[in-house]
């Protein structure tokens, strides 16, 4: 069995849509036990006081503004390689769930940098790459809506998202690049030790969870809707050729 | 409300604005999703 399999749009809304129930719910337990947690169950932190309990849903929500553009650059590349419309309508459908993320950690961000920093906003490299990554995700989605051919439309924004991805990536490590901002690096890392106190540890981890699965359900979701509305045009555009 | 000190605000303000994104982008998602299976079921219903 080939991945390519789930490049058919009845196979992959056949597999995807008894999932994307269960992952919505999963997301939304997971959510609600990560902020309650966060919020309730956590002691104040020495520098940041109880202000760090805004990091449940502050990090979270950065992790998914950024991988949603990625994960939108890998459905572009395929669409530009392999040309399967699946692929390509499930980076339109992520886009507004990405934006929606990155609203959240630039909103959340201000809301914390204020009695962190003294400051709502700072021009530094990781707040203005993300509103950066903020307006690529307006342009995405207002290029979409602007062609009416759909192909025209995947290649342009594929073009745009791969483009973008550089901001993606900029978002991401732009402490490291301009060690000079405000914000300060990583606070959970792969590569090396986390600079986070275990009481905060798995609270994050549980918000985290739900967040990535909630970006899954909801991409799911809205894949499957695009399909449907593909084919309706299709049927209808048949009917009117007919009549 | 739990009181967070002189925090208070900036927690609270933080989960509200989270909140209420992420519940209009499940309701949104779920009704476009609805009004999409609503439509094609019409179409394909006249195509027989």
């Amino acid at each position: 069995m080939s991945i390519w399999e789930y490049a058919n749009p009845k196979k992959f809304m056949a597999t995807t849509t008894p999932i994307a129930p269960w992952a919505l719910y999963g997301s939304l337990a997971l959510i609600t036990v990560g902020l309650c947690w966060g919020l309730f169950l956590t002691p104040e932190a020495i520098n940041f006081g109880h202000s760090v309990k805004i990091l449940f849903v502050h990090v979270p929500s950065a992790l998914m503004a950024i991988n949603a553009w990625l994960m939108m650059m890998v459905a572009s590349i395929i669409w530009i390689v392999r040309r399967h419309h699946v692929s390509a309508l499930a980076a339109k459908s992520a886009a507004p769930i990405g934006m929606v993320m990155t609203v959240i950690a630039l909103a959340t961000g201000a809301i914390w940098g204020q009695p962190t920093w003294g400051t709502w906003w700072a021009w530094e490299p990781r707040l203005t790459s993300f509103l950066i990554l903020f307006l690529f995700y307006l342009g995405y989605i207002a290029l979409w809506s602007a062609i009416e051919d759909n192909d025209t439309a995947a290649d342009l924004t594929s073009v745009l998202c791969i483009v973008g991805s550089l901001f993606a990536l900029l978002s991401r490590y732009a402490v490291r690049f301009w060690g000079n901002g405000l914000h300060q690096d990583s606070t959970f890392s792969a590569d090396k030790e986390t600079h986070i106190d275990p009481s905060f540890w798995w609270p994050s981890v549980i918000s985290m969870g739900g967040f990535v699965l909630l970006f899954v359900a909801l991409v799911l979701i809205r894949t499957n809707t695009q399909i449907r509305l593909r084919r309706a045009d299709a049927l209808e555009a048949r009917n009117r050729r007919q009549s | 409300m739990i009181d967070f000190g002189k925090h208070t605000f900036h927690v609270w303000a933080s989960y509200g604005v989270t909140i209420t994104l992420l519940v209009g982008l499940v309701v949104i998602s779920l009704r476009q999703s609805t009004k999409a299976k609503a439509r094609l079921a019409e179409i394909e219903g006249k195509n027989g």
